[in-house]
C-alpha cells in the first residue's frame, strides 16, 4: 500500500517529516513548546497529526529502531517511545506482553534513551518518552530527567503521576525543559478537565476510552463531545489514543481532534510479523493510516 | 484520576454522616462480631518465660480475618457511590473472601482478582469465593500473586470505573485509599487499647503485628501512635532468608519509589524493575508497602523487623499446640518476632500481638511444608 509521505501540511515540516525540534534543545518550558508550536502548526495546515508508540526493545533492539525511522517515512510527526517497567498499570495485554518480552531482553531507561538518541540523527519528528513514575525515580528523578532530555526527547507521558502527585516533581520537569504531557479521560469532569489542560504541556492526551491501551474494534461514540469539551478548555493540541486500531477509526478521531496516537495495533503487528517483518508491516500500516487521515481535510 | 477525587469526596461525606457510622458499628457488631477478645495467652507466655502475651483476636471476625473491617466500610461507600460492582484483589484470599461475603451482603456483583500461583497455595478461599457468588478471576501475568492481582483490579476499576468500586485491601494504592484502609481497621488498635487498660490497668510495653501491605498492623498501631511508651514493631516476611533475596521484607531491604500509585519502599532492582518475592504467607508475599509505615520507618516511630519461612512455621505450630488457636501464616510472623524478644523483655512487660487472620486456609501449605522438612 502508500508508504509515501504523503503531501499534506508538508509545508511545515522539514525534510524527512516531523517537527523541528533540535535546534532548540535548550529552550525554556514556557508555554508554547517545540511540541505544542509544531502540533498548532500542522493545525494550521490541516494536517491531523499521526502519533506512533514503539516500545524500545521490542521485538528487538534493531526492530524498533527500524520501525520507528520507518514510521517516520510512512508519515509519523511525532514518535512515542516506551521504555518498560515491570508493572504497566495504564497498559493492556498488548503493551505489556511487550514490555515483559522487553524486560526479558535487557531493556531498560537507558536503552531506550540510547534507540532515542540514535534515531535522532535520522529524523526531526519529536520523541516522546512514556514509561512509569518508578523508572524514572529509581536513578533520582531529576537525573533521570536530565538524561531523558539529554537524548534528544522533548516530550514526557507518565501514566501514574497524577495531578496531584505531580506538582511536588513539577518544578524539576519545568527545569529539565521536558514538556510533561497530561491524560485526560471521557469520565474527566470539567473542572479537573481544566486544572489538567492548564498543567499539560506539548499537547493534551485524551483517552478515548476509559480504561488501559489496547486496540478496540469499536470506540465509544462520545468522543466528539468529550473532545469538544476540551476544545472549550484548552488552546493545547488535542490528541486521541487508547483502542485505535484501524485506519478509519483514526480517521474518525482526527475528525475530532488534532492528532491520534496509535500504539498496541502497531505492537500486535509486530508481534505476528516478527522482527524482520514487523517494521515494514507497520510502515504499511500506518500509510494507510496517513492517508486516512489526510482525507479527512480534504 | 477522577474516580479518585470522586471516592474521596464520598468517603469524606460518609465520615461525616452519624448515620453512616451507626450503620458501620451495628454491622461490625451484629455481624462481624466486634469487638474481638483481647486473650491473654497463658500457656504461650509460661513457654517463652518473658513478657504477659496478649493476642488481639481478630481470627474471630466473621470470615475469619482483620480484612472484614475494611470491607464492610468500603462497601457502605460503594453503596452511597450507587456502584452495582465490586472488585478487589487479594493474596491470601481473606480480603477476597471478605469482599465476596460484604458484596453477597449488599447484593452487588463481585469479581476478585487473584494470581494463579496464589489460588494454588489457597484453594479452599477461592471455592468459599465461589460459594458466596463471586467470580474469582486467574491472573496470570508478571509473578502470578498479589502484586499482578492488584494490577489487575485498577486496570479493571479504570474501565469499568463507572458502575465498579474497587475494595482494596490493604493501606497501599493511590489517595485516599492508604488512609480509608487504615481508618477503617484502626478499630482494631482503639479496642486493643482499651482492652489493655481494663485488663492490665495500664498499656502495652509492645504491640506487634505483620506487615505486608500493612493494614492489620496500621490497623493496631494508629491508636498508639501517641503513646510513645509503647514500642510499635511490624514484623515483615524473611521468606527463605534476607541473605537469600527471596523474601518481601519491603521495609527492611526497598528503596523509594511508586507502586500502585503509592510513594513508598518499594523492592525493585537498581533500574526501577519490581523484583520477584517470595513468602510462605500469600498475604505477605506483596513488594510494597503502605507509605504510613514509610513515615513511621522514617520517623523512627515504629521499628520494622523480619522473620522467615521457618521462624513463621515454628511459631505457627506452637500456639495450635499450646493455645488451641491455628493462626493464620501471615500472624505467624508476629508471633516469631514476639517469641524472640519476649524473654529479653521479662516477666513485667506486656505484649499484644495481633493475631490478625485464623490459619484454616493454610492447612494445606503447613502440610507441604511438613512434608518437604520430613523429606530433607
Amino acid at each position: 500500500m502508500n508508504t509515501k509521505r504523503p503531501r499534506g501540511g508538508q509545508a511545515v515540516l522539514e525534510s524527512r517529516g516531523g517537527l523541528p525540534n533540535r535546534q532548540t534543545a535548550k529552550r525554556p518550558n514556557l508555554a508554547g513548546s517545540v511540541l505544542e508550536k509544531g502540533l498548532a502548526a500542522l493545525r494550521e495546515c490541516g494536517r491531523p497529526a499521526l502519533i506512533p508508540y514503539f516500545m524500545a526493545g521490542y521485538p528487538s533492539v534493531a526492530s524498533s529502531r527500524e520501525a520507528i525511522l520507518r514510521a517516520v517515512e510512512a508519515g509519523a510527526d511525532v514518535v512515542e517511545i516506551g521504555a518498560p517497567f515491570s508493572d504497566p498499570l495504564a497498559d493492556g495485554p498488548s503493551i505489556q506482553y511487550a514490555s515483559h518480552q522487553a524486560l526479558a531482553g535487557g531493556m531498560d531507561l537507558a536503552g531506550a534513551l540510547k534507540i532515542a538518541e540514535s534515531c535522532a540523527a535520522r529524523m526531526t519528528a519529536p520523541r516522546v518518552l512514556m514509561t512509569y513514575m518508578n523508572v524514572l525515580m529509581a536513578g533520582g528523578f531529576e537525573r533521570s530527567l536530565a538524561r531523558v532530555r539529554a537524548a534528544g526527547v522533548s516530550g514526557l507521558i507518565v501514566p501514574d503521576l497524577s495531578l496531584e502527585a505531580g506538582r511536588e516533581f513539577a518544578p524539576a520537569v519545568d527545569e529539565s525543559g521536558l514538556d510533561l504531557i497530561q491524560l485526560a479521560a471521557p469520565t474527566t469532569p470539567a473542572a479537573r478537565l481544566g486544572a489538567l489542560a492548564r498543567a499539560s504541556r506539548g499537547f493534551l492526551y485524551l483517552v478515548s476510552v476509559t480504561g488501559v491501551t489496547g486496540a478496540r474494534a469499536a470506540l465509544p461514540a462520545d468522543i466528539r463531545a468529550f473532545a469538544a469539551r476540551a476544545r472549550a478548555a484548552t488552546r493545547l493540541p488535542l490528541c486521541v489514543g487508547f483502542g485505535i486500531s484501524t485506519p478509519e477509526q483514526a480517521a474518525t478521531l482526527a475528525r475530532a481532534a488534532d492528532g491520534v496516537v496509535i500504539g498496541s495495533a502497531l505492537v500486535n503487528l509486530l508481534r505476528t510479523e516478527g522482527p524482520g517483518k514487523g517494521p515494514r508491516a507497520v510502515a504499511a500500516f500506518l500509510g494507510r493510516v496517513r492517508a486516512a487521515l489526510d482525507r479527512t481535510r480534504e | 484520576m477522577t474516580a479518585l477525587a470522586e471516592l474521596e469526596s464520598a468517603y469524606g461525606a460518609c465520615r461525616r454522616d452519624p448515620a453512616w457510622r451507626r450503620e458501620l458499628a451495628a454491622l461490625s457488631a451484629d455481624y462481624s462480631g466486634r469487638p474481638t477478645p483481647l486473650y491473654r495467652a497463658e500457656r504461650l507466655t509460661a513457654a517463652w518465660g518473658g513478657a504477659r502475651i496478649y493476642l488481639k483476636r481478630e481470627d474471630l471476625n466473621h470470615t475469619g480475618a482483620h480484612k472484614i473491617n475494611n470491607c464492610l466500610g468500603q462497601g457502605l461507600i460503594a453503596r452511597r457511590l450507587a456502584k452495582r460492582r465490586i472488585i478487589a484483589e487479594t493474596g491470601a484470599g481473606q480480603h477476597g473472601v471478605a469482599t465476596a461475603t460484604v458484596a453477597a451482603l449488599f447484593g452487588m456483583a463481585c469479581d476478585v482478582y487473584m494470581g494463579e500461583e496464589d489460588m494454588a497455595r489457597q484453594r479452599p478461599n477461592v471455592y468459599r469465593m465461589g460459594l458466596l457468588g463471586a467470580r474469582v478471576i486467574p491472573v496470570t501475568s508478571g509473578s502470578r500473586t498479589l502484586k499482578d492481582a492488584t494490577n489487575e483490579a485498577i486496570r479493571d476499576w479504570v474501565t469499568n470505573v463507572r458502575d465498579t468500586h474497587y475494595i482494596i485491601g490493604s493501606t497501599v494504592g493511590p489517595h485516599p485509599y492508604p488512609r480509608i484502609v487504615r481508618d477503617l481497621q484502626s478499630v482494631i488498635g482503639r479496642e486493643a487499647r482499651r482492652q489493655a487498660r481494663r485488663i492490665e490497668g495500664r498499656l502495652p510495653d509492645a504491640v506487634i503485628a505483620c506487615v505486608g501491605g500493612g493494614s492489620n498492623s496500621l490497623g493496631i498501631f494508629h491508636s498508639f501512635v501517641g503513646d510513645t511508651g509503647v514500642r510499635l514493631i511490624g514484623v515483615e516476611a524473611a521468606g527463605a532468608g534476607l541473605a537469600s533475596g527471596r523474601h518481601a521484607a519491603t521495609l527492611t531491604r526497598g528503596r523509594p519509589g511508586v507502586l500502585h500509585g503509592s510513594r513508598s519502599y518499594v523492592l525493585q532492582d537498581a533500574a526501577g524493575q519490581i523484583t520477584p518475592t517470595h513468602s510462605i504467607s500469600a498475604g505477605l508475599d506483596y513488594p510494597g508497602v503502605g507509605p504510613e509505615h514509610s513515615w513511621l520507618k522514617r520517623t523512627g516511630r515504629a521499628e520494622y523487623v523480619s522473620a522467615t519461612d521457618a521462624e513463621a512455621l515454628a511459631a505457627f505450630h506452637e500456639l495450635c499446640r499450646l493455645e488451641g488457636i491455628i493462626p493464620a501464616l501471615e500472624s505467624s510472623h508476629a508471633l516469631a518476632h514476639a517469641r524472640k524478644i519476649a524473654r529479653k523483655a521479662g516477666r513485667d512487660a506486656v505484649f499484644v500481638v495481633c493475631l490478625s487472620g485464623r490459619g484454616d486456609k493454610d492447612v494445606e501449605t503447613v502440610r507441604g511444608a511438613a512434608g518437604a522438612s520430613n523429606a530433607e
